[in-house]
């Protein structure tokens, strides 16, 4: 066997790890069909739904409400037809803010296995209807505080567009983790020959940023296969694939200046300069323009993807050590990399 | 430094004012695609002005950066760049660029308007973000033609090159052009405004500390 | 007679429900599994080989 460097087994015994547990763990409960979607007050509305996992059928306990802001109001009636399929009844009888009268109802049921929540399920119809009803409808809507039982199997969440997909992120997300890390380390080389004129961290940095722009490609592919079945086209023009698709290009000019001057100090002091500029102009292009526009990526439009809406408790388990074994595998290659091309700089 | 960068700054105008060569053989460009979009649009739709608008920034954004400094024969400014402080090189060919692309970025606004109408509603946002987005694009292109004449084969390196650093300012400025004419309504323009202007400022730092390291032959 | 109706409209996400019970979870796994056993006894290879031309090249 060969010797290796500590952290290379740290790469070996992580991902077997990240692949079991990405693949094998089951995934949460969650509802993929909910018909209709306008409930009305008033009315006995009877809404079907179809589950993804769910186990209606084992213990009576089943338990529904519908949520609009801190008011809920409870199920009249649940009827299961069989493990996945259930309906509910609901009896609602006006708004529960008075001022407000429409608006999305959440839906969040209580299982033996846990809660199962489907944000903005139904609408509720704006109807007119007496004051006098106003009364009545005040004292339905309750905001105790919901129920529902604790989680009680280790699963990912269910999330509604995405379903077993998610399992995804611990495969595609780390790739643009390791990607910024390898141009960072490319970026620490190029400015340490520039200070030292040693002609080995010049061919360390052209190494990682190959690397770099290699996790880069596999990123935007896999990324691009994941929105096919998600949203719909390989290529959405989102925010952050224009990013991406437009740092590549800006580090493929890097290569076109390498291939284009033949002095080896040359080549080196400039593509040098240039890639700290592609790189202090690359934290604006993916960290701060995306955020500032509305965009398909979760996460984005708004917060950070690591909060907590996007990323539950049971995915970090998993996410962080890919991200760490991913790092590790792209530092290993560009090692690797970068002794063969001092081993045939030596010799001819 | 500064009566550097003054010195060769007027050296360039002077040079440029006794024989028009850059400055007219751009506009003749200009002058041509503005007619040979004249013929094949005919009209040109709010829709799509700020499109058309954008490209021909674009195109004449790179050869006037392209011509510029392939003027410059080898030995004779060479000269006069070895005795001077890099950054001073830089700067008095990036306020030149600026100077350049503002004159004929104004003419290409007029042709538009003369050919086609002006639909520009909101004057001043756009005027600051026109002057905005041509130093941004002049300060980049400048540093990208100073890289290419290094490695000495300039007109391709110079498209390949700048093609993809020109994005970011290319997406702000278009979406507030957008803006002033009135086709989207974004209250939050500014953070554009400050985008672009980030933009700048950073080229600027960066080109500050990394000209001289690249400009040592 | 409503489940069979319901049952005909599934979708392809709804089609393996529980995937674990069917078992093709497992062969998706296994393959991610021999896929990446395969890159490392590649990258193995590579360190071996680089290895012994550097202890050459240190000895010359």
């Amino acid at each position: 066997m060969v010797k290796l460097s500590w952290w290379k087994w740290i790469f070996i015994l992580l991902m077997p790890y990240v692949i079991l547990m990405g693949f094998l763990v089951p995934l949460g409960q969650g509802i993929t069909e909910l018909s209709p979607y306008v409930v009305y007050p008033l009315k006995t509305n009877k809404l079907d739904i179809v589950g993804y996992n769910t186990r209606f059928t084992e213990g009576q306990s089943i338990r529904a409400w519908l949520k609009q802001g801190d008011y809920h109001i409870e199920a009249d009636n649940i009827i299961v037809r069989d493990e996945r399929h259930a309906s509910l009844i609901f009896t609602i009888p006006g708004f529960p803010d008075t001022s407000k009268n429409d608006g999305d109802l959440s839906l969040v049921m209580d299982t033996p296995d846990g809660p199962l929540v489907l944000p903005s399920a139904v609408n509720l119809a704006a109807v007119k209807y007496p004051d006098s009803l106003a009364l009545i409808s005040s004292q339905k809507w309750s905001t105790n505080k919901l129920a529902v039982r604790a989680e009680s199997n280790f699963n990912f969440p269910f999330r509604n567009i995405l379903g077993e997909t998610i399992r995804n992120t611990y495969f595609h997300v780390p790739l643009w983790f390791a990607m910024i890390l390898l141009f960072f380390i490319s970026v620490l080389k190029s400015i340490r020959y520039l200070q030292k004129k040693q002609i080995e961290d010049d061919a360390k940095a052209e190494s990682f940023v190959l690397i770099g722009v290699l996790f880069g490609i596999l990123g935007t592919v896999t990324g691009s296969i994941w929105a096919k079945f998600t949203w719909g086209s390989f290529w959405s023009f989102d925010v952050k694939q224009n990013m991406a698709a437009i740092s590549l290009l800006i580090y493929g000019g890097y290569f076109i200046i390498r291939n284009s001057l033949q002095d080896p100090d040359a080549k080196a002091r400039v593509s040098g300069v240039y890639n700290v500029f592609a790189f202090v102009l690359l934290i604006p292009l993916i960290f701060i323009i995306p955020r500032r526009y509305d965009s398909l990526h979760p996460g984005n439009g708004g917060n950070p993807a690591l909060g907590s809406q996007d990323l539950d408790n049971t995915m970090r388990i998993v996410f962080y050590p890919a991200v760490i074994a991913y790092m590790i595998c792209g530092i290993w290659i560009a090692q690797l990399r970068y002794r063969i091309k001092l081993i045939y700089n030596n010799i001819y | 430094m500064v009566r550097e960068i003054l010195g060769l700054l007027l050296k360039d105008v002077k040079t440029e004012w006794r024989n028009k060569q850059a400055i007219s053989s751009i506009a003749l460009y200009l002058f041509s695609i503005i007619l040979v979009l004249y013929y094949a649009l005919v009209r040109i739709d709010r829709m799509i002005w700020s499109g058309v608008l954008w490209l021909v920034l674009i195109f004449l954004a790179i050869n006037t950066i392209t011509v510029s400094f392939s003027r410059d024969v080898k030995h004779r400014h060479w000269y006069f760049y070895t005795l001077t402080h890099p950054l001073s090189v830089y700067f008095s060919k990036a306020v030149y660029n600026l100077i350049l692309l503002l004159v004929l970025d104004t003419l290409a606004i007029l042709l538009l308007g003369l050919f086609f109408n002006i639909p520009v509603v909101d004057w001043p946002l756009f005027l600051i973000t026109m002057f905005l987005c041509t130093s941004a694009i002049s300060l980049i292109l400048t540093f990208v033609s100073l890289i290419s004449a290094k490695t000495g084969d300039q007109p391709v390196l110079m498209t390949i090159l700048s093609t993809p650093l020109l994005f970011p300012v290319l997406m702000s400025g278009s979406r507030l052009c957008l803006v002033s004419l009135r086709l989207i309504q974004d209250s939050n323009y500014f953070k554009d405004v400050l985008s672009i202007l980030a933009i700048n400022m950073i080229t600027f730092a960066l080109t500050v500390f990394l000209f001289p390291i690249l400009w040592r032959d | 007679m409503i489940l069979l109706s319901k049952l005909s409209a599934v979708i392809w996400m709804l089609d393996v429900d529980f995937l674990r019970s069917t078992g093709k979870i497992y062969t998706v796994a296994l393959v991610a599994l021999v896929v990446w056993i395969a890159v490392l006894v590649y990258l193995l290879r590579l360190e071996k080989w680089v290895k012994s031309i550097e202890d050459q090249i240190k000895s010359k």
